[in-house]
């Protein structure tokens, strides 16, 4: 069964706030676009087990443009990444946008947390911190890793387009094949490309199955923007309950009110949380 | 019920579903418009009748997604969700926030562990900064939380609106230092989930790029300990607000008659510009 923690048990504790400059940690990604950078440690050692933690990502101040991250673990020496290609868009301009990841993984007391990223532009900067909980919500213990469930190309997720006319759904495979087994499933919607556009609202499905036969996880989530905000204003979805075998085919299934291109797209990434 | 070994009977446990049992609904979206349903508001910051949110449930929920956007106005909303099940009407989550001061905002709760009987009829109602002024809403059930955790029975809001919105906390004119201000001087009840809702208080026009850290704090004056340590949230001079922020909700014990605060820190220092709007919500076990 699980190790199960009461709640009264529950610690937490912050990794990687500079309070003397009211910042996180900054990542820097590589060289090259698409290319992760170093390693940089979030804090010192964790000081118990998590089984919960926040991550927050934001103050991009060198360029804007779009990351993934990489949330690792260093213990005994050996580096694992716990959660793979996170995604963070700040393609409007720099230090506009901050995103909140709610992970549950577990990670064991005395490991050393550490991030790299990756930018749509070489060396893009942004800011990390972390909180580790003892517990989950219902003391739950944390999962083992946060699996990717999409292949990133100028830092960002897939392309869906929900083609031109409005208000009828259009599918884009996001993966051929999962990895692994995934029992919380978890979604990011970026802008794709464009930062200029109308007032948009989106409903998408997010589904599991082969062509032709693909059954919905999640119905008609919503999601829009307004003008001067040009992109959308929530990004990070979930995780949501399921249990996706290894080697599924998932897509998103979306439409939009607006035809006009580039503002009808968004690019999706997908997630996924092993047992 | 089981006897174990030390006497009497096993205590009642969770009743627990595998994850491999969840099921979604939708509720409340209209997609031939690609729109939700519209909720409206009574009187400026006086919630409006309930508008119900599709049909009845289909089968026990143990969480519940909402999402919301498309206002008719740039406004402060905080709105009730509520079931009503044979006759009866039940606030399930009370005073949750929307800070939409910039036209187009747009929001969601992801997953709030709650649980809601099948057959039960969703509805919610607004109070808006703006009369009659509306929001569209829509709802996603799931028969299973995280782990396949059941769902709380409800949530309470832990602070008292003023204008639709949080409690503003300024963090004052020294950048970089934080200063403490009371969400509210006793939770009603006892919670094991803390939610945080971060607003844009009633600024809608930044001078320059502003980052926060604050903590969330139990405890009388003087000696408040931290829940949550160092939150991290910021924006710039073109969104010129914090978009609305949802953090946790985190695990706790809290107990009833508890006094909670925000000690919050800036990176700016001009007047309007730090200051935020905080919103906390408990769930109820």
């Amino acid at each position: 069964m699980f190790n199960w923690v009461p709640h009264t048990a529950a610690r937490s504790e912050n990794r990687g706030a500079v309070t003397g400059s009211t910042a996180g940690t900054t990542i820097t990604a590589g060289v090259g676009a698409d290319t992760k950078g170093s390693y940089t440690d979030i804090g010192g050692t964790t000081s118990f087990d998590y089984e919960w933690l926040l991550f927050c990502v934001g103050n991009n101040i060198n360029l804007a443009g779009n990351f993934v991250l990489d949330l690792a673990i260093n213990v005994g020496g050996n580096r694992f990444i716990i959660a793979e290609d996170l995604r963070h868009c700040n393609l409007r301009a720099v230090q506009e946008q901050y995103d909140v990841y709610a992970l549950p993984l577990h990670v064991p007391s005395g490991s050393q947390l550490s991030v790299r990223n990756a930018g749509s532009a070489g060396s893009l900067q942004c800011d990390v911190v972390i909180i580790g909980y003892s517990s989950g919500p219902f003391s739950a213990p944390g999962y083992s890793r946060c699996r990717a469930f999409y292949t990133f190309a100028a830092g960002r997720g897939i392309n869906c387009d929900p083609g031109a006319v409005a208000h009828t759904k259009t599918r884009t495979q996001i993966t051929a094949s999962t990895p692994e087994r995934a029992v919380a499933l978890m979604a990011y919607v970026g802008p794709f490309t464009d930062v200029s556009a109308s007032a948009t609202r989106w409903l998408f499905d997010i589904e599991v199955g082969g062509a032709g036969a693909e059954q919905v996880l999640l119905p008609n989530m919503y999601l829009g923007r307004g003008a001067p905000y040009d992109i959308p204003t929530s990004m990070v979805f979930g995780p949501y309950p399921c249990d996706i075998p290894a080697a599924s085919r998932m897509s998103c299934n979306i439409q939009c009110h607006v035809t006009t291109d580039g503002d009808r797209d968004v690019d999706v990434a997908l997630w996924g949380f092993v047992p | 019920m089981w006897t174990w070994l030390y006497g009497g009977s096993f205590p009642n446990m969770f009743n627990w579903t595998l994850n491999t049992a969840a099921r979604t609904e939708n509720r409340g979206a209209i997609t031939a418009s690609t729109n939700a349903t519209t909720i409206t508001g009574g009187a400026a910051d006086t919630k409006g009748s309930y508008t119900d949110i599709g049909a009845v449930t289909n089968f026990d929920y143990e969480a519940i997604s909402i999402y919301f956007g498309n206002s008719s106005t740039t406004h402060d909303v905080v709105f009730d969700l509520a079931i009503s099940v044979g006759g009866n009407r039940f606030v399930i989550a009370e005073d949750l926030r929307f800070s939409d001061r910039k036209d187009g905002g747009w929001d969601r709760y992801s997953l709030l562990p709650l649980h809601v009987p099948s057959a039960s009829q969703l509805s919610i109602r607004l109070a808006s900064s703006v009369a009659s002024a509306t929001a569209d809403f829509l709802l996603v059930g799931h028969s299973c939380g995280l782990f396949g955790a059941p769902g709380y029975s409800r949530m309470v809001a832990l602070y008292t609106p003023a204008t639709s919105r949080g409690i503003d906390c300024d963090p004052g004119a020294t950048a970089h230092t934080k200063t403490r201000t009371q969400i509210t001087a006793s939770t009603p009840q006892r919670v094991v989930g803390l939610m945080v809702a971060v607003g844009t208080a009633t600024d809608v026009a930044k001078g320059a790029a502003a980052r926060w850290l604050f903590d969330i704090e139990q405890g009388g004056a003087g000696a408040e300990q931290v829940i949550v340590p160092n939150l991290f949230v910021g924006c710039g001079t073109i969104t010129d607000t914090v978009t609305q922020t949802i953090f946790g909700p985190f695990p706790c014990d809290i107990a009833a008659g508890t006094r909670l605060s925000c000690n919050i820190q800036c990176s700016v220092n001009t007047s309007g510009d730090r200051t935020r709007d905080i919103a906390l919500h408990g769930f109820v076990p």
